[in-house]
């Protein structure tokens, strides 16, 4: 095998080739795959292929393959097709057939958020009989990320295999799922499998019959250190491993320059210093201003560098091939907004005029008076506006627009956005008079000539306006991420909280008109509306819980593009919902709607879905006004929301576990029920033979009443049963409350203090030790008195199991009436409790560090469940003292107090 | 001596149930373990009060009701005997805690619900006796 390097880590562009080309021989590598394309590469100074050849054959390296530019401008470039292995491509084009024809041999790349991007997908366009020439060119990292196995794709088409891309890839916070992927790092410190994948690619190498030389090529986009720094420690990771047979990098980068190359030099400014730097120091400024700020603010600077009559910012988001207007600013009267968005696709049939600079990446200038380009444009009334109500000025240079492509940070062969010019003709004119050829024949081909250094020198000013864009968007993922983890579930949370805290933050955070969440519902199998916002919303009209709108496979995903994690669809012409992700896709022209997939971190499976519409907006008036221009999601409010769903997974993935351990502890506490009810009517049944035998007791057949123990047990069971089963009532926040007449003294205490009469046994204790004052201040009241009697239980249970000893225990109740409630006042002179367990012993699963010293037994949950119940009841519990003695305060609200009372 | 018919699926905890109301004196019981034999009892002689489980397999005479898995027989079988006898008294007898069941259970005039947690067999006869006073 031979390891050549993927020169994309240089950028669109390298600026210093010779440098570049260094760097990579340094480091032991055989081979270049370049990202680079001709058009780029002629203004690194390399104007045909035999120089490109020259700087390789100087550093011993051979030309794998070309990745950049359009495929007819490579075959161009390099006239001969043996000069290299193959072109890159990622998805059909009408061209191939001219490419095989000519003699290229073609390598299919699937790639992250484009058509093909997982081995199925290629599989598709591999398997075509019509392909059989077509090359696979797998990459580890995509397709791990796509949760394909790289093996297998090595293994399945180790014959017709061009190369492998050698990339890896490590979770970066929040942002993977979409097109601003980061997080693809050095080889080896990422998810990706490599003995598998060596072991794989061993095997495939023995059968590899007319080709033995694979080349693996190292790839990455960007680096965090230096170039030489990323390159080296990719190299030093290859030769660490036997089966690479790579050189040990050196430890500087060498030069093999022979002398012969000669960098061009760089051409005269168009634009004047000071305003470039006051453009940096704009764009700088704009970049704390938070998103809709930013893309004006972006507009506006360009605007301010370049005098003209309108700037437009059009962000992609490719996934959908569609542009989005997302910033603009414009002199003299508010322009025309019947356009926000643009369908950009190759297939699209209306096209816009600019969408050969999303193609290829290259600023161009366009004349829109040239009618066969005019006629291409796809927003006809901004175009007739221009014509008509512009600065416009006769001739065939007509208004012209300049088109910049800002590409990626983190990988700059991904455009970002387009910025359209539309400058003033008088500027133009002045620029153009500087110029030889316009000026001497005012033509459309001249005038174009006579801009292309303004278009080189813009297209470098825009290397400077993605990281700040990219800054912007971090601080809006942080801030929605942050959002999120500020969510403390409260005491005894139910599950409807934190969905409930989700939506709104996934609303505020996008600025949608709503937002809805639907969760997995494992059994039944189906999505179940869970929580929205506002609630309210015109979902909820046709969404009830428990209706069903999304169809699962049988792999329990939504459709493919789910599996993925890739969120946008938008909503068809109603809001109704049979919606099937493919309808979803189709007409883009009305609501705009975001879906994403939540993945459980643990199950590997969709547990629930995101649901958000836009807010139907107006453009505001040009200028320094912020606004969200687009009334469309974009790429970035899709990274928004994935870094919302990123810092919500874990929270959703705790709250599934808690649900089933609930529905687990339901079932078990039926299981309990059963054989209770069972020995109780058992003991009863015995009692009644004694009635009517011999004996006339169990104590006078037995001497102790043995049976009466068994009933005593079986209530004290029972009430600890009954609080696993409060417990999770009041977690699923269906507590039911049963109310009768009920005298707090004969009715509720009294019972309770029965129950314990034989724990009290078990611990020696007095049973005189428990008293009771005065409860007539306290009427009939209407509550639940099983209840009520647990509450009293628990709190006898819990004195009784810490008490110290039989002569300091004692416990004490009294009921008075004060302000609008009744009081039960709950004393305890056991051992107290420390001021800083206060509010937390009512918390589910708490246990004072004392408990466990002492060994007494229990799960934390009597306390809690006494809240819950007070609470259900209106009521409120708190300690009102910590020690000697500790004092537990219920109040009860007045209106508990029967009708009939006085 | 009356006559109650005692309808629930669980054998051994209905045997005491049953076993108590006899020896309580008074009472003669007719045990059925589901709707089916219920029904069939129900109609060959007449009872003086019926005590009625809520969560039973729904037989044949309820399988095309959304009984949710038994959880509800109880639902639709109180419905049916209180068809056959309007004025007779129904007691119901159960663990069931879900709300909706119980209501639905109640709103059937002349039904009282009890759990069975806390009623047990000489819980019962109290009841039962104070509601068949004469």
């Amino acid at each position: 095998m031979k390891i050549g390097f993927q020169s994309i880590l240089y950028g669109r562009r390298f600026g210093d080739i010779e440098r570049a080309l260094d760097e990579i021989a340094s480091a032991g590598f055989r081979g270049v795959e370049f990202a680079q394309s001709p058009a780029m590469l002629r203004r690194d100074g390399v104007a045909n292929i035999q120089i490109l050849l020259g700087l390789l054959r100087e550093r011993n390296l051979e030309l794998v393959g070309l990745a950049g530019g359009t495929l007819r401008e490579r075959m161009d470039f390099c006239g001969d097709p043996t000069l290299l292995r193959y072109l890159y491509v990622e998805d059909e084009d009408p061209v191939w057939d001219e490419v095989w024809k000519r003699g290229f041999k073609l390598a299919l790349h699937p790639h992250l958020f484009m058509r093909i991007h997982r081995l199925e997908d290629a599989s598709k366009l591999l398997d075509k009989p019509e392909n059989q020439k077509l090359l696979f060119l797998p990459d580890t990292a995509h397709l791990a990320l796509v949760g394909d196995d790289p093996v297998k794709a090595i293994r399945d088409y180790g014959k017709r295999l061009a190369a492998i891309h050698l990339k890896d890839w490590a979770p970066e916070f929040g942002r993977y799922s979409h097109r601003y992927a980061r997080g693809f790092v050095e080889l080896g410190k990422g998810i990706v499998k490599w003995d598998a994948v060596f072991e794989e690619i061993g095997k495939r190498m023995k059968t590899r019959v007319d080709d033995k030389d694979l080349w693996l090529i190292v790839e990455l986009d960007s680096s965090r250190t230096s170039t030489w720094t990323s390159v080296r420690e990719c190299a030093q990771w290859l030769s660490n491993r036997p089966e690479c047979r790579f050189p040990t990098p050196m430890s500087e980068p060498r030069s093999f320059s022979t002398g012969v190359f000669h960098a061009p030099a760089p051409p005269p400014r168009v634009i004047p210093m000071e305003k470039e730097l006051e453009f940096r120091r704009r764009l700088t400024d704009a970049s704390t201003k938070g998103s809709g700020t930013f893309y004006h603010e972006v507009a506006r600077a360009y605007h301010e560098l370049i005098p003209c009559d309108l700037t437009q910012i059009w962000i992609l988001t490719p996934s959908e091939e569609r542009l989005d207007l997302v910033g603009y600013y414009a002199d003299g009267a508010q322009q025309p907004v019947t356009w926000n968005h643009l369908d950009c696709g190759p297939g699209a049939a209306q096209r816009p005029l600019f969408a050969s600079v999303v193609d290829t990446l290259e600023p161009q200038a366009f004349n829109l008076a040239d009618t066969s380009e005019g006629s291409r444009i796809l927003d006809k009334p901004l175009f007739d506006h221009l014509i008509k109500t512009f600065d416009a000025v006769g001739g065939p240079s007509g208004p012209v627009m300049l088109s910049i492509p800002v590409s990626n940070t983190w990988n700059s062969h991904h455009l970002r956005f387009v910025v359209n010019l539309f400058p003033k003709a008088s500027w133009l004119h002045s620029l153009a008079a500087l110029e030889n050829g316009f000026a001497a024949n005012n033509s459309v081909p001249a005038l174009k000539a006579s801009l292309s250094p303004l278009l080189d020198e813009l297209d470098n000013l825009s290397m400077a306006v993605s990281p700040e864009a990219d800054s912007v968007l971090d601080e809006r993922c942080l801030a929605a991420a942050g959002r999120i983890q500020r969510f403390i579930p409260s005491r005894g949370a139910s599950r409807d909280a934190f969905p409930k805290f989700f939506v709104q933050a996934v609303s505020k955070s996008l600025n949608s008109e709503a937002a809805a969440l639907f969760r997995v519902h494992s059994r039944l199998n189906r999505l179940e509306w869970s929580a929205s916002v506002p609630e309210r919303s015109v979902w909820n009209e046709h969404l009830t819980a428990g209706e069903q709108f999304y169809e699962m496979d049988e792999n329990r995903n939504t459709s493919k593009a789910w599996a993925l994690g890739e969120m946008r669809f938008r909503a068809t012409e109603q809001r109704r919902i049979e919606w099937k992700s493919r309808e979803m896709t189709s007409h883009p022209e009305r609501d705009d709607c975001i879906f994403a997939p939540i993945f459980s971190l643990r199950r590997r499976e969709v547990i629930g879905v995101v649901r958000c519409t836009n807010k139907e907006m107006e453009f505001n008036p040009p200028g320094p006004v912020a606004t969200d221009a687009s009334r469309m999601f974009t790429d970035d409010d899709a990274a928004v929301l994935d870094a919302i769903i990123q810092a919500g997974r874990p929270i959703f993935d705790q709250l599934e576990i808690q649900e089933e351990q609930i529905a687990t502890l339901g079932k078990i506490v039926h299981e309990f029920q059963f054989p209770l009810v069972a020995i109780r009517g058992a003991a009863d049944l015995m009692n009644l033979s004694f009635k009517h035998g011999p004996h006339k007791s169990a104590k006078d057949f037995f001497g102790e009443d043995y049976v009466d123990d068994i009933f005593q047990w079986t209530e004290i069971l029972g009430r600890h049963v009954d609080n696993a089963d409060i417990f999770r009532q009041s977690y699923q926040g269906n507590l039911p409350i049963r109310t009768s007449p009920t005298l707090l003294m004969s009715q509720v205490i009294a019972p309770a203090v029965r129950q314990v009469a034989l724990l009290l046994r078990e611990y020696e204790l007095p049973a005189q030790a428990i008293g009771y004052d005065s409860f007539s201040y306290i009427p009939t009241l209407d509550v639940d008195r099983n209840q009520m009697q647990q509450v009293i239980f628990n709190l006898l249970s819990n004195s009784i199991k810490y008490a110290i000893d039989r002569r300091h225990f004692r416990v004490t109740m009294s009921g008075s009436r004060m302000g609008g409630s009744f009081v039960i006042r709950y004393a305890d002179y056991g051992p107290g409790i420390d001021a800083k367990y206060k509010e937390l012993i009512f918390k589910p699963g708490f246990r004072s560090p004392d408990a466990h010293e002492r060994n007494v037994s229990g799960q934390g949950l009597g306390l809690s469940v006494v809240r819950s119940i007070i609470e259900a009841h209106g009521g409120t519990i708190e300690i009102g003292k910590e020690r000697d003695p500790m004092v537990f305060i219920i109040r009860l609200p007045q209106s508990l107090a029967m009708k009939s009372n006085p | 001596m009356k006559r109650i018919l005692l309808v629930d699926d669980e054998k051994l905890p209905s045997a005491y149930y049953r076993k108590a109301l006899e020896m309580s004196g008074g009472y003669q019981v007719v045990w059925a373990a589901g709707p089916d034999a219920a029904l069939q009892a129900a109609e060959q002689r007449a009872f003086d009060a019926f005590i009625l489980d809520i969560m039973m397999p729904p037989g044949s005479a309820f399988k095309d009701e959304d009984t949710r898995d038994g959880l509800r027989t109880g639902v639709f079988l109180v419905k049916r005997l209180r068809e056959i006898y309007p004025e007779v008294p129904i007691i119901m007898l159960s663990i069931v805690k879900n709300d909706e069941i119980l209501r639905e259970c109640k709103s059937v005039p002349g039904v009282s619900v009890l759990s069975k947690l806390e009623f047990h067999p000489v819980k019962l006869i109290e009841e039962l006796n104070a509601r068949l006073k004469p």
